[in-house]
């Protein structure tokens, strides 16, 4: 059965036909493995908003050289990639007070407020994760963006879905040796 | 069944389903499913984390299409442009240190996107610039940045200041100063020192960096001529090609530095219209047509917590000037500390034995001293006396023989004891965990610091075993707060 889904390849064409809509449905596809690449090659989760904002503009704006109009995942990933590197660039000449470094910041869930345990476990996951090597950040956050589907993330990265996982596992396992003992002390502290 | 390892843990709480057996354990043992919930918890807020992105989802998309629609729509970018974008996102740091500062390296990136791209009626001009710095020998400019912060808590004000001297074929001198200023300025302030660093490099020779605020040097590798031909602006401009970056508006002429000087605003065609990229200042000597000064503004006010303003000016540029082959000796400066790291074989043995020799006399522990950025406390005199004392008390069982033998030994680690202090001097680019690592930690690191070449750290373990680490490696070793304000080297560090 046919989906009636439109495919890249026709929202590229109405986009560049005037169609604003049909780039916000490209965003929809791809705004999560694009998240997970700006997040991941940069190590800055609290600025990945604006990255993601800047690689979808320049999408937009270079949409015309695009080759091959049903690659765009892969090209948008590319993009992504760039603004991600040009990050990381950013947050080093922060270190030489050029600019204050950005403090990590999680933000309050809406639904109550977070304890400060909460909020500092999370900034401690947060602080853990930019230390692994960046395709296992890449692939933690395209895991858990694309919520737990290992399959799609696995070919919005252009991985076989084994090496995939084996990836996240290996990121989560060396994650959970960076973080668990220090909770462990933590806790140890506080009885 | 023996407990399950932690991978086989993650691999459960990760993809369940398809380890039977493994479960099986986790049911029966207590130890395992707890580890597992410990697991469990940190996967739960991995998810957490990231389930606050999806929340935004619709609002940040909304932002995207509102901002598309100011925009024109997706029109033809130039090959050129896009080269352009490619070449100055590709700079490395240590690329920018060879060309000569790592903050005037955007501007000179800037200027060959200028001399680069010409307009159709600049071309001949252009041209003519772009000839005249090909032959360049040599230069100086100075570099004046002024980034303030001025929205926050944290308002301030910081201002760097670089002088660069550059000789063919690889000769370079630059001293950066940087200023730190609360805003508004309190009355009379004249602002917090933060750096005052000096670099000389001269070719066939190890370069030498100066901390002239911590009164201290180390030395460097000499920087690879090949490295510094590819990044150098004599080298860019061998990469020209044709581009067509808009000349935005033309300023006229005037007298600039005791010289008649045409100005152009440029356009670079940055993607985001607000960027300085897009009206930048170039000012050229009519008579020479080599730029005598060039400035851009940048700022991002959009954002109440966190808002800046950034200004660069590269000026007083001078081109084939005489310089006195002494400007670039890498010369030691008197009655500073040298903190230059070991880069041999031999002295990393020395380290070794006189460590060895500690873990001996005190029942398997190393000199419990504390070691962070800014103090440390490994002071080798301290050290050996200490071991003095350690080894008249295991002597007291021995005779006078092995007693003396003993005293000996101590007496010979001293150039080892010396080569650490040295090294730890350096306390921000440098690790010591005597106070928690002993000899039965093979695993961990008790001392580290940069290797000489690559960006990678020499590092010894509790065991003593020393081996070069790449940076991923030392990355996974050392606590993650180490790692994360790991201290940048590009001041010391041209290689890397």
């Amino acid at each position: 059965m046919e989906s009636n889904q439109p495919t890249n390849a026709d929202l590229v064409t109405a986009t560049l036909a005037g169609n604003r809509e049909a780039f916000g449905q490209l965003y929809d596809r791809y705004v999560r493995i694009v998240r997970a690449v700006v997040a991941g090659v940069s190590g800055d989760w609290p600025g990945a908003d604006d990255m993601v904002q800047e690689t979808f503009l320049r999408g937009y704006r270079n949409l015309t050289t695009l080759r091959g109009a049903d690659r765009f995942g892969a090209w948008v990933v590319g993009i992504a990639r760039q603004v991600g590197r040009e990050r990381r660039r950013t947050l080093r000449r922060d270190r030489h007070e050029f600019r204050d470094p950005q403090p990590w910041l999680i933000e309050s869930p809406a639904d109550g407020e977070m304890s400060v345990d909460d909020r500092d476990q999370l900034e401690l996951v947060l602080r853990s994760m930019s230390q692994l090597e960046e395709r296992e950040r890449i692939a933690i956050h395209a895991f858990y963006l694309e919520q737990q589907d290992g399959r799609r993330a696995a070919d919005l990265l252009g991985l076989s879905r084994s090496g995939f996982y084996a990836l996240v596992q290996r990121a989560v396992a060396r994650l959970a040796a960076s973080v668990l003992p220090r909770e462990r002390k933590e806790r140890t502290v506080e009885q | 069944m023996t407990c399950l390892t932690n991978e086989q843990i993650v691999k459960l709480v990760v993809q369940p389903g398809d380890e039977v057996a493994l479960a099986a354990h986790i049911d029966a043992c207590d130890a395992c499913r707890s580890k597992m919930q410990e697991v469990r918890q940190l996967t739960d807020r991995l998810a957490a984390i990231h389930s606050e992105a999806e929340r935004t989802h619709a609002v940040a998309r909304a932002q995207l299409l509102a901002k598309i629609s100011t925009i024109d729509a997706p029109a033809k970018k130039t090959a050129a442009v896009t080269w352009f974008s490619q070449q100055i996102s590709r700079l490395t740091i240590r690329q920018r240190l060879a060309a000569g500062g790592i903050g005037l390296t955007g501007a000179f990136g800037i200027l060959l996107l200028i001399i680069f791209a010409s307009s159709a009626e600049r071309l001949s001009a252009m041209e003519r610039m772009a000839k005249q710095l090909r032959e360049v020998t040599s230069f100086s400019y100075e570099l004046e940045e002024i980034s303030d912060r001025i929205t926050g808590d944290n308002r301030r004000s910081i201002k760097r200041n670089d002088v660069v001297y550059w000789s063919a074929p690889a000769s370079l001198r630059a001293t950066t100063k940087i200023v730190k200023l609360p805003l508004p300025p309190p009355p009379g302030a004249v602002g917090e020192e933060t750096v005052d660093v000096e670099e000389i490099y001269t070719k066939g020779h190890r370069g030498i960096l100066i901390d002239h605020k911590r009164r201290q040097f180390f030395r460097t590798p000499e920087m690879p001529p090949d490295d510094f031909d590819d990044s150098s602006p004599v080298n860019w401009l061998q990469r020209m090609s044709k581009g067509s970056v808009k000349i935005v508006a033309d300023l006229g002429t005037k007298q600039l530095y005791g010289n008649l000087a045409h100005g152009y605003v440029v356009s670079l065609g940055h993607p985001d219209p607000k960027s300085g990229q897009n009206a930048i200042h170039l000012w050229v000597d009519t008579e020479t047509d080599l730029p005598i000064e060039y400035r851009y503004e940048e700022s991002d006010t959009s954002d109440e917590v966190d808002s800046w303003k950034s200004v660069m000016r590269a000026y007083n540029c001078r081109w084939n000037i005489e310089l006195d082959d002494e400007l670039f000796l890498p010369m030691e400066p008197a009655g500073y500390d040298d903190t230059t790291w070991p880069r041999d074989e031999k002295s990393v043995a020395a380290m070794v034995d006189a460590l060895r020799l500690y873990a001996v006399l005190s029942g398997g522990h190393y000199p419990r001293v504390s070691h962070k950025p800014g103090v440390t406390g490994f002071h080798g005199d301290e050290i050996q006396q200490e071991m003095f004392r350690l080894a008249a008390s295991a002597a007291q069982s021995q005779n006078e023989k092995k007693a003396a033998e003993l005293h000996q030994q101590v007496e010979q680690v001293k150039a080892g004891l010396d080569l650490i202090t040295r090294a730890l001097k350096n306390s921000y680019h440098t690790g010591y965990y005597g106070m928690e690592v002993t000899h039965n930690d093979n695993e961990k690191l008790l001392m580290w610091w940069p290797a000489d070449v690559g960006d990678g750290y020499q590092v010894i373990y509790g065991d003593l075993r020393a081996e070069n680490l790449p940076l991923a490696e030392w990355f996974k070793l050392v606590p993650p707060d180490v790692a994360a304000s790991r201290t940048p080297l590009e001041y010391s560090k041209p290689n890397e």
